[in-house]
C-alpha cells in the first residue's frame, strides 16, 4: 500500500508542477498580448457620451455649432480640455423656449451712449451682459491685447465689435486691417455728435 | 569849418527825424508783433478731454501730406492705464509742430531753410534749401521735427499749407477727428472759433516759461496728473 501512496503523490505533485508551469506560460503570453493591443487601438477604451447635449438646441439652430467654430473652435477646445457646449454661454433656457426665447442669454450689440441704430443699455447691464465673456477673457488678458477693451468695458458690449458666431474664419475687429479699425471708431465715435448735434437743434 | 548854424540844424534835424521814424516804424518789428500785425496768425486747439485715441488724425496727416512710415508729423501719445477694471481710463495728448511765434527751430537755422511765414504764422521748411545739420531737430523743445526720408530735408506739420489749407480746407487732421477734438483758425481775429474755444475753456500751452510763443493750446484733461 505503501507504494501505491507515494505513486499518487508523486503524481499528483509532478500534475501540479506541469499545471503551474503550464500556467506560467500561458500568463505570460497573454499578458504580452494584451500590452501590444493596448498600444496600437489606445482610443478604443474611451468612453464618449452618445448623446450630444447640443442636440436639441441644433435642431432649430442649425448652422450655429458650426459658424461658433472660427471663434470658439479647437483652440478653446484645447485650452478648456473639452469641447464648448450651447449652454455654456447662452445659459438660462427656460422651459417656454420655443414660444418665447426672452429668457436665453443672448448677446447683441449694445452701447451705454445713444447713437442712431444702436440698443441702448446702462453700465451695470453691460457689464452683466459681458459677464460671461470675461470669466475666460479676463480683464487682464485684454488689456495686454489692446487698450481699447479698457475704455468699453462699461460702455459696449463685446458683440458691438465682434462676431461670435463667425463664419469660418473671424470676422468684426479681429478680421480688419488697423485703417479699418480705426474707421470703426470714427464711424460709432462720430454717430455720437450728430446726435447730440440734432438734440441741441 | 564850414559848418553854419543853418547847415548844423538842418543836420540835427535829419539826424532826429530819421531815428524818431526808424523807431516808429521798425521799433514794434519784433517776431511776435509781425504777425500780430500780419494777416493771419493760424493756430489750433487740442481738446484732450474730447480725444479718444483712434489716431484717425495720424492716418489723414500721413495720407494727405505724404509722409512715409516711420517718420510721422503728428502723433497721438497715449499716458499708461489709469484705475481698475472696469473703470480703466487713460489720458492722450497731440504731439506735433506747436507753430512757436518766436521759434528756436528757426532761429538756429544756418541756411534760412526753417522759416515763419509772416503771412500766416506757420513755421515751415524751404526743403530746397535745407541742408540737413540737425540743428532745427536739437532746438526744438518740442521734438516733432525730423528728417524726411525722400527730400532728406527737415520736416514737420505745417497745418497742411501746401495740401489742404491751399484748396481752401482745413488741416487733414482737423477734418478727420470723429469727436471734433480739434479747432483749427486764425488766433487775430477775435470773431473766430477758435478764440472763442481758448476763451470758453481751461486751456494751457506746453514749455511756455521757454519764450517759445506756442500756437498750440491744449484743453487740460481733468484725468491723471497736471500738465503744463
Amino acid at each position: 500500500m505503501g507504494n501505491v501512496k507515494l505513486t499518487i503523490r508523486t503524481t499528483i505533485s509532478f500534475l501540479l508542477f506541469i499545471c503551474i508551469y503550464g500556467f506560467n506560460f500561458s500568463v505570460t503570453a497573454e499578458s504580452s498580448d494584451r500590452q501590444a493591443v493596448n498600444a496600437s487601438t489606445d482610443s478604443r477604451h474611451q468612453v464618449t457620451f452618445i448623446r450630444d447635449s447640443d442636440d436639441a438646441c441644433t435642431q432649430c439652430h442649425k448652422d450655429s455649432k458650426e459658424t461658433r467654430q472660427g471663434t470658439h473652435g479647437e483652440k478653446t477646445a484645447l485650452k478648456l480640455g473639452r469641447d464648448l457646449k450651447c449652454v455654456e454661454c447662452h445659459n438660462t433656457v427656460g422651459p417656454n423656449h420655443r414660444e418665447n426665447a426672452s429668457q436665453v442669454t443672448k448677446y447683441s450689440a449694445a452701447q451705454s451712449q445713444i447713437g442712431t441704430h444702436k440698443t441702448l443699455l446702462d453700465f451695470d447691464a453691460i457689464l452683466k451682459a459681458t459677464d460671461n465673456c470675461t470669466e475666460c477673457h479676463t480683464p487682464e488678458r485684454l488689456q495686454e491685447k489692446t487698450w481699447v477693451h479698457d475704455v468699453h468695458a462699461k460702455k459696449a458690449t463685446c458683440s458691438s465689435c465682434h462676431v461670435i458666431h463667425a463664419d469660418g474664419e473671424k470676422e468684426g475687429m479681429q478680421a480688419l486691417e488697423r485703417k479699418a479699425q480705426i474707421a470703426q471708431c470714427v464711424d460709432c465715435h462720430k454717430d455720437f455728435n450728430l446726435n447730440q448735434e440734432g438734440k441741441g437743434d | 569849418m564850414a559848418c553854419s548854424r543853418r547847415n548844423l540844424l538842418l543836420g540835427a534835424g535829419a539826424v532826429i527825424f530819421t531815428t524818431g521814424v526808424s523807431k516808429v516804424a521798425f521799433g514794434k518789428k519784433s517776431l511776435v508783433a509781425t504777425q500780430e500785425d500780419g494777416d493771419k496768425r493760424y493756430g489750433m486747439v487740442f481738446d484732450e478731454t474730447a480725444c479718444i485715441g483712434c489716431t484717425a488724425c495720424t492716418d489723414a496727416c500721413r495720407e494727405t501730406n505724404n509722409v512715409p512710415e516711420g517718420v510721422s508729423r503728428l502723433t497721438i501719445e497715449r499716458s499708461a492705464p489709469m484705475g481698475e477694471y472696469p473703470d480703466v481710463d487713460y489720458t492722450f495728448t497731440r504731439v506735433s509742430c506747436q507753430h512757436c511765434d518766436n521759434a528756436p527751430c528757426v532761429t538756429v537755422c544756418p541756411t534760412g531753410a526753417s522759416y515763419v511765414d509772416l503771412k500766416t504764422g506757420i513755421v515751415d521748411v524751404h526743403s530746397d534749401k535745407c541742408v540737413g545739420c540737425g540743428y532745427c531737430l536739437a532746438a526744438c523743445p518740442y521734438k516733432v521735427r525730423f528728417f524726411h526720408p525722400e527730400t532728406k530735408s527737415a520736416d514737420k506739420c505745417n497745418f497742411c499749407r501746401d495740401t489742404n489749407l491751399k484748396a481752401g480746407k482745413l488741416p487733414a487732421c482737423v477734418e478727420s477727428c470723429p469727436t471734433k477734438a480739434l479747432t483749427f483758425g486764425d488766433l487775430n481775429d477775435p470773431t473766430s472759433e477758435i478764440n472763442k474755444v481758448i476763451a470758453s475753456n481751461a486751456v494751457y500751452r506746453s514749455k511756455v516759461e521757454l519764450g517759445t510763443e506756442p500756437k498750440l493750446y491744449k484743453v487740460a484733461d481733468t484725468k491723471g496728473e497736471i500738465k503744463r
